[in-house]
């Protein structure tokens, strides 16, 4: 394990962390894992818990705790028996994506828009929220993902170009029917 | 379609007040330790007498979260000065470790205290080559982080030190399994420093195995992104690469650039290493005077420094710089004098019978320069595998 270099951390500062992060980490769990929302919470308590004794090492903090947010995750699930990962599910999510927000805002037509990006899969879904709704960059993206950076920007350029189509069949279907 | 949409907002969740208190009490209780103990661990180490080390597991006052990482610094700092005092230390901060109240902090924090003093204890047994031992201890620290998925940083920490137990072990497959492994995890926690260290260990592996153009690969995004030291060590293992591989004009500059890096925090004998290599690249480009003036600069340095080996290894590219400018006289007298120095350092019996072989084949006037390399080829490999068998091709 790396040296643990003491220093001067005032316990209001953990708090701090705390409070701007513990949030973040149960979105995270809840979104990208569909861990259910009190067992997110405990996740995400037990990151933060975890933090406190390599708080001194940790240079950049978001990205530790995102990343030790998905691995507990996936030790979740691995401890409650799925076996496919969130990514391949083939059935659609239930609950909507929240990145779609800031897509919606680009889009004029919201209604169609949402629907468009609810018929995406759920793997498309899943890195567009990680793009923007959790601020990702393209190679913290590709690093989730395992895969390249410049297949990851690929990948969230396919995601925006399938809601774009699926947002215009909505359009066609809507002004056909009328 | 829409009814299914959830609205979003980043406000609506409450933070319970009971976890809330548990990380403040927790944090202010680690905190509290470490400044407390910090410098009464190292002084108590200072003033205890050094047979008296393994006393500090029984003291009640030292059981806590602080003192137990103090320990494990200061074992960690004597490991390459004093092994077996920090085998000693690392065995009190085990036993510490062992006795911490269950219910002192939450449950993956005695698992983190546990386990990083398991893996600091392991670190040392591999000092002492007790890597039985070493490999005992690592089991016992993931069996400790296993129930825990917020610990998979910590865990790699422990892979990352099992894969270097199992290099010293000649288990290179499996290290270099764990190695890559471990990077990722590293990665994904945007942990810069432990992932640059797991790719240099990588790299030394396939270096250690003969995989030039891999390592060379996985080495060279290190360049301008570590710290002096690393860079130096970076640069010498592909100067290194680089020659085998035949790069030379490559393995000069990075050759030069390890010797810069080296000098700025003062590793002389690194210096050392830094410009035989460069010598050798200087051979291999052809330049032999410039070599034979390298060469022989860097070797009555390392005489001075007593490092008969790789002195040894600096005086067979002279031998070889030497009989390509057709001076067999000087070559056999150095060949000579490589065999008494051997001799007189009791170095590897088997490199001694290979710089005898040459002595017999350039006294015979049948010395092509190959097989001054492959003596030089032999002697180095048999650095990391004392037991290989001599035969020239």
């Amino acid at each position: 394990m790396t040296a643990f270099i003491p220093e001067r951390f005032d316990v209001e500062q953990f708090e701090a962390v705390y409070e701007q992060y513990f949030d973040l980490l149960v979105q995270v769990a809840v979104y990208k894992f569909q861990v259910p929302d009190s067992e997110a919470e405990t996740l995400a308590h037990d990151v933060l818990i975890s933090y406190l004794r390599k708080s001194a090492v940790i240079v950049d903090l978001r990205p530790w705790l995102i990343g030790a947010i998905c691995y507990a995750s996936r030790h979740y699930w691995r401890l409650n028996g799925r076996t496919i990962a969130v990514e391949e599910l083939d059935t659609p999510i239930d609950r909507a994506d929240p990145s779609s927000v800031r897509i919606l805002d680009s889009l004029p037509d919201q209604l169609a828009a949402r629907e468009a990006l609810e018929r995406l899969s759920p793997r498309y879904q899943s890195i567009l929220h990680m793009r923007y709704f959790e601020g990702c960059t393209v190679p913290e993206i590709a690093a989730r993902l395992g895969v390249k950076k410049k297949y990851a920007q690929k990948l969230i350029t396919k995601c925006l170009r399938r809601a774009e189509v699926l947002y215009s069949q909505n359009g066609q279907q809507k002004r056909r029917r009328k | 379609m829409t009814e299914k949409l959830v609205p979003f907002d980043r406000g609506r969740r409450r933070i319970d007040p009971a976890r809330m208190r548990e990380f403040a009490q927790t944090a202010r209780k680690l905190q509290e330790e470490r400044e407390m103990t910090a410098e009464a661990v190292s002084a108590l180490l200072r003033e205890t007498p050094r047979s008296e080390w393994g006393k500090l597991a029984e003291r009640e006052d030292l059981r806590n979260s602080g003192a137990i990482e103090r320990l494990g610094r200061e074992a960690a700092e004597r490991l390459e000065r004093d092994p077996r005092g920090a085998v000693v230390i690392a065995e009190a901060a085990t036993l510490l470790a062992d006795e911490v109240d269950e219910d002192a902090y939450p449950p993956v924090v005695v698992a983190q205290i546990r386990a990083h003093a398991l893996k600091t204890r392991a670190q040392a047994y591999r000092y002492v080559t007790r890597h039985d031992d070493a490999l005992a201890d690592l089991d016992r620290a993931e069996e400790l982080l296993v129930p825990f998925g917020t610990a998979m940083h910590d865990r790699a920490i422990v892979r990352f030190e099992r894969a270097i137990v199992l290099q010293h072990l000649r288990r290179f497959d499996d290290a270099q399994a764990l190695l890559s492994e471990c990077r990722i995890i590293f990665d994904d926690h945007a942990d810069v420093a432990l992932s640059n260290k797991a790719r240099l260990a990588e790299g030394n592996l396939l270096v250690r195995r003969g995989d030039h153009r891999t390592a060379r690969a996985v080495l060279l995004p290190l360049v301008g992104h570590v710290d002096a030291e690393t860079e130096a060590r970076v640069q010498t293992a592909l100067g290194w690469t680089a020659t085998e591989l035949d790069l030379h004009d490559d393995a000069l500059r990075h050759f030069t650039r390890a010797g810069e890096c080296f000098r700025l925090f003062g590793a002389a004998i690194e210096v050392l290493r830094a410009d035989y290599g460069k010598g050798h690249a200087l051979l291999r480009r052809g330049e032999i005077d410039a070599a034979l003036m390298q060469l022989q600069v860097t070797r009555d340095r390392l005489l001075d420094h007593e490092m008969t080996e790789e002195a040894g290894l600096c005086g067979l590219d002279l031998i070889e710089a030497r009989l390509i400018r057709g001076e067999a006289a000087e070559a056999k007298r150095l060949a000579t004098r490589l065999v008494r120095e051997f001799v007189a350092a009791s170095l590897n019996r088997r490199a001694i019978a290979a710089l005898a072989y040459l002595n017999e084949a350039i006294a015979a006037d049948d010395t092509p320069t190959e097989t001054v390399r492959s003596i030089a080829a032999y002697i180095s490999k048999l650095r990391v595998d004392p037991t290989r068998e001599f035969c020239i091709n």
